[in-house]
């Protein structure tokens, strides 16, 4: 049921009859209601009363200022055959408040704009939060901290976000979301994170201070997921330091293919870094410094083509499953008749995740199967 | 017939071949070893300590 037919359905239970002259305005009592008349046509106006939290507070403009209020009751006014509404407030001052499209006014009716409709059709909504909502909208007064900051920042939050991730395909991107400027404290993005062209140093060293504190690691993906948006590299043609010397505990599926080899020093530095759900890479990909200090590492996911030299012996707590991660996708390059390669290894890393180390024989399979004889294997 | 070729480092000491490390160094066909060479283990940290703008921590 949409919100005018829940309208129609209540104020048809309750329609009153009120004073014709309100319309005229002679109303001033906040008792009066009614059917009203708009340009000498009658109208029928139904209403829909529900109670706003006690206690509540609102700003009603008195003619010379906005006066903070006690707010006892919201009414919801919606005019079917104006097809416009209006929504009326009742607190401890002398003034009756309204909110319409244009504003803020007192003793007003409603405006032709259709935006009030469309704000009730698509919300059901219909407490304080949306008085809140209406409320903040009027730049004519700053309500108290304790009244609504949390709203009110979010409100600045996302008014934020919309303009610096325009409509998500970020030119230009470098240093995006790098230091000085953002940390964990700061980061809510508010759609999809898809750079287009050169974007290096996206998150440089992200999170190094916020308010003068160091910033602790925390992990990118969570933050994605508590925002609903994605980070989409796919599109990139240079990510250069995109993540070096970030906290980041863990990062997202990320995919390279679009850089060739302008992707040096990608997760240099990154000391907290323990997962990456995937990176995608091809054979122009270049790995120089990708994981110098990683040493926490223990989840990456390889897929594509590794046909560079690479290097993780930073990563001692590397899986098995990292591994042959690794393995895989430099077996794929053999296809390609590229010259051949070295991946270094961590030893410590090789005994952990293989039962007796270099004598396993998974690991001797791997150093020994027709394709390893195109790669070099170094272990430190 | 293939011969793979695997070189071990003598105790203290580290492969090199000038860009990449390693105690055990397990070489491609085309690699015939000759680019490698052994370095002290003291030697090998003085380059990890050393090497301008790669071992630098942050924290």
């Amino acid at each position: 049921m949409s919100i005018a037919e829940k309208l129609k359905q209540v104020a048809e239970n309750e329609q009153k009859v009120y004073d014709a002259g309100y319309a005229k305005g002679q109303a001033d009592s906040v008792s009066m209601r009614g059917t009203y008349v708009i340009n000498e046509s009658p109208s029928v106006m139904y209403e829909l009363d529900f109670e706003y939290p006690v206690g509540g507070t609102y700003y009603y403009y008195n003619g010379t200022s906005f006066v903070k209020g006690e707010l006892k009751k919201i009414s919801l006014y919606y005019d079917e055959d104006y097809g416009d509404g209006f929504i009326r407030f009742e607190g401890s001052g002398s003034d009756t408040g309204y909110w319409t499209n244009d504003g803020w006014r007192s003793n007003g009716i409603h405006s032709s704009d259709n935006e009030f409709l469309r704000t009730i059709t698509i919300t059901d909504d219909l407490t304080g939060a949306l008085l809140r909502t209406w409320l903040k909208a009027n730049a004519t007064f700053t309500p108290a901290p304790a009244d609504g900051f949390e709203e009110g920042k979010q409100s600045e939050r996302t008014a934020f976000w919309g303009v610096y991730l325009s409509d998500g395909s970020l030119k230009r991107a470098s240093y995006m979301f790098s230091e000085p400027r953002f940390g964990s404290a700061n980061f809510y993005p508010t759609r999809d994170i898809c750079p287009v062209g050169r974007a290096q140093n996206l998150f440089y060293n992200f999170g190094a201070e916020v308010n003068g504190v160091k910033e602790e690691g925390f992990d990118l993906r969570e933050r994605l997921r508590e925002c609903g948006v994605s980070l989409d590299l796919s599109q990139a043609t240079n990510l250069v330091n995109c993540f070096a010397y970030t906290r980041f505990t863990g990062l997202p599926a990320l995919d390279f293919t679009g850089c060739g080899s302008e992707t040096i020093w990608v997760f240099e530095n990154m000391f907290s870094l323990t997962e990456i759900d995937g990176i995608k890479v091809d054979a122009d990909n270049v790995f120089s410094g990708w994981f110098t200090n990683c040493t926490d590492l223990r989840e990456v996911r390889f897929s594509g083509i590794i046909a560079h030299d690479i290097d993780l012996h930073w990563s001692k707590k590397l899986s098995r499953e990292s591994f042959n991660s690794v393995f895989n996708a430099a077996d794929e390059s053999i296809k390609l008749g590229v010259p051949s390669f070295i991946i270094t290894f961590s030893l410590v890393a090789v005994n952990n995740a293989y039962d007796g180390g270099i004598e396993n024989n998974d690991w001797k399979n791997q150093i020994n199967n027709t394709e390893s004889y195109y790669r070099t294997v170094a272990v430190i | 017939m293939k011969t793979k070729m695997t070189l071990i480092a003598d105790e203290g000491k580290i492969l090199t071949n000038g860009t990449h490390y390693g105690r055990i160094v397990y070489l491609a066909l085309d690699d015939d070893g000759s680019a490698w060479y052994e370095i002290t283990e003291e030697e090998y940290e003085h380059i990890l300590n050393t090497e301008e703008g790669k071992f630098f921590d942050i924290r």
